[in-house]
């Protein structure tokens, strides 16, 4: 097994799931460990998955559960360059933080058939062909969902899974207890909270290289292959989360969210929350408000 | 007064919410105290008494009452005789607001339904709802089983947060948008009113206990609370006014004076202002229920 190294999902203060869409021609392409959990549904595109030191083919219809910090990679099938244009890497991704959801578990004692899977999780689990039939419509889906409506979704799906038998366990051993990379692991956290603790600040790629003892460039490659974003894309992404928590709080205007959460540019700021969020911060403000004084 | 009786529907365990199918008459149930009560009218309507205020409900309102929440009084249309013995028919569900509430706290996705929470203890009601598809929903939750009962009930929450029809009904909630309640300057001066305002406040006198000039304070009260400082006094008076109506002993001459005010039609005039009806009016209603 390579040495697996530690992955960043931008999952900040404000959120307890991540939801991606990836469509691209390749996969990421190194072995990853997080502490988030991971709920994967390939769409296209054919090849190898590593779990742990086991490795099983993968295809078009399938869908893993990984557990955290369970290292694991998508190597796509390598073909002849006709084809390469044809099959993409596609799939959809849901990334959650166990703690939250474990907390909740716990106060609702009808799910301790969620809990049994998440363990389980932590070995990797191959979902059964049923469920993940399912999955992907539910996928679809969620990705229009209102926050709230995510996290229901989000637990729909996983009592729909652990109710059903005949996961297939893709490692034997845990992996919770390795620790692997723990330089990586030590600087993305520190790289992470001077982020979420400075982002109302300019910070510039020079200034946040240097103070990890980085020069630019490899700081920028060093975190883009951690969090599979450039650090320029990673810290719009918080400063909009940012700016969300805000305008849920209520408390500012458009201008005030703007400036306090780290752009100084309206416009800018305006096409980068549309960018991230869907909507323009009106709009979401809209939608998220609550009439309760 | 007549306690409604309860289907005795095991409690699941766990499950938070149950039905309490057509309470013959309208009132807040006893020894459901830590439990967050969502009722909604389904017939009847009339008015209810909650803290200082009354407020009129009819067929499609949604009520949230927190557990905290001494019995809100609640009664049927009085001028209506038959209507009153017939009572009013609602559906209830209750659940464990500490359960809802440990279950939530690290889920920032749902601060809607926190703020439900937050402000239950106040009452909040959601007006004139479309009452066929409420109880549907409420149905749904009920026929329910397992985790899925308490997922459609969050999303139930959740929904009916977005309303725009909704509103906290007693004014003690109203204590600063924005505003900290744990300022200690702002601590010292409500506590300072609660304790006195059954004699004469003077605004120089209230600014003296914050340390500040009249005008100042007016402006720092206003900030913090969005309300005047008159505003909030009358209002802490009526609130009192309200308990002592409920005991018959009192006249309400008695009421007047002993909630701080010196000047019987001035009482007149800001309770019916606060609350919608006269104070007479207002011990007539709740005797009318109580007799029942």
């Amino acid at each position: 097994m390579t040495n697996p190294i530690a992955f960043k999902v931008p999952l900040y203060r404000d959120k307890t799931l991540y939801m991606e869409e990836h469509d691209d021609a390749h996969f990421y392409d190194a072995v990853h460990f997080h502490e988030e959990y991971q709920l994967t549904h390939i769409v296209d595109g054919r090849g190898t998955l590593v779990v742990g030191q086991n490795s099983y083919p993968f295809r078009p219809g399938d869908s893993y559960l990984f557990g955290r910090n369970l290292p694991h990679v998508f190597k796509k099938e390598v073909e002849s360059r006709a084809d390469t244009k044809k099959v993409r890497a596609h799939h959809f991704s849901i990334f959650f933080s166990g703690d939250a959801l474990v907390a909740f578990l716990n106060q609702v004692p009808e799910s301790s058939s969620i809990h049994e899977l998440l363990r389980c999780a932590d070995c990797g689990l191959k979902l059964n062909k049923r469920q993940s039939s399912k999955l992907l419509s539910k996928m679809k889906r969620f990705q229009h969902l209102d926050d709230f409506d995510k996290l229901l979704g989000l637990l729909y799906m996983l009592e729909a899974i652990s109710k059903s038998t005949n996961h297939t366990a893709l490692t034997t051993s845990e992996f919770k207890n390795l620790h692997f990379d723990e330089y990586g692991t030590q600087k993305m956290t520190e790289i992470f909270n001077f982020i979420e603790s400075n982002h109302s600040k300019k910070i510039s790629l020079a200034n946040i290289a240097n103070r990890f003892n980085m020069n630019p460039s490899s700081f920028c490659r060093f975190f883009k292959s951690r969090t599979q974003k450039t650090f320029s894309q990673f810290l719009i992404e918080i400063r909009v989360a940012r700016a969300c928590e805000l305008i849920r709080e209520g408390a500012h205007n458009a201008t005030e969210t703007c400036f306090e959460s780290g752009f100084t540019n309206l416009s800018n700021f305006h096409r980068q929350f549309k960018n991230v969020i869907g909507m323009t911060p009106t709009q979401y403000k809209n939608s998220v408000s609550t009439f309760l004084a | 007064m007549k306690i409604p009786e309860f289907s005795d529907a095991p409690r699941e365990k766990g499950v938070p919410c149950f039905e309490k199918p057509n309470a013959a008459d309208f009132h807040h149930s006893t020894g459901f105290q830590s439990e967050l009560e969502v009722t909604l009218v389904l017939e009847g309507e009339g008015s209810l008494f909650i803290l200082d205020k009354v407020i009129p409900f009819c067929q499609g309102d949604l009520f949230f009452f927190g557990g905290n929440l001494s019995n809100p009084l609640k009664s049927s249309k009085i001028d209506d005789q038959k209507k009153a013995i017939d009572g009013s028919r609602t559906i209830s569900l209750f659940f464990n607001q500490k359960q809802l509430k440990d279950a939530l706290k690290n889920f920032p996705e749902a601060y809607r339904i926190n703020k439900i929470i937050e402000c239950s203890e106040y009452g909040i009601k959601v007006s004139k709802g479309d009452c066929e598809y409420l109880v549907k929903q409420i149905q749904r939750i009920n026929s329910a089983i397992g985790l899925s009962k308490f997922l459609l009930f969050l999303k139930f929450i959740d929904d009916v947060a977005k309303n725009e029809n909704i509103s906290v009904l007693s004014t003690k909630a109203n204590f600063g948008g924005g505003g900290d309640k744990n300022e200690p300057k702002l601590r010292s001066i409500c506590d300072f009113i609660k304790r006195n305002h059954k004699e004469t406040i003077t605004l120089e006198q209230i600014a003296a206990i914050a340390h500040m000039s009249p005008t100042g304070f007016c402006r720092f009260f206003k900030t913090m609370t969005q309300k005047t400082f008159s505003q909030y006094l009358t209002e802490v008076r009526i609130e009192n006014a309200c308990e002592l109506l409920r005991n018959a002993d009192y006249s309400i001459a008695d009421c007047c004076y002993s909630s701080g005010y010196n000047n019987l039609s001035n009482f007149h005039r800001h309770f019916k202002k606060n609350t919608g009806m006269s104070p007479s009016r207002y011990r007539a209603t709740l005797k009318h229920r109580a007799v029942k």
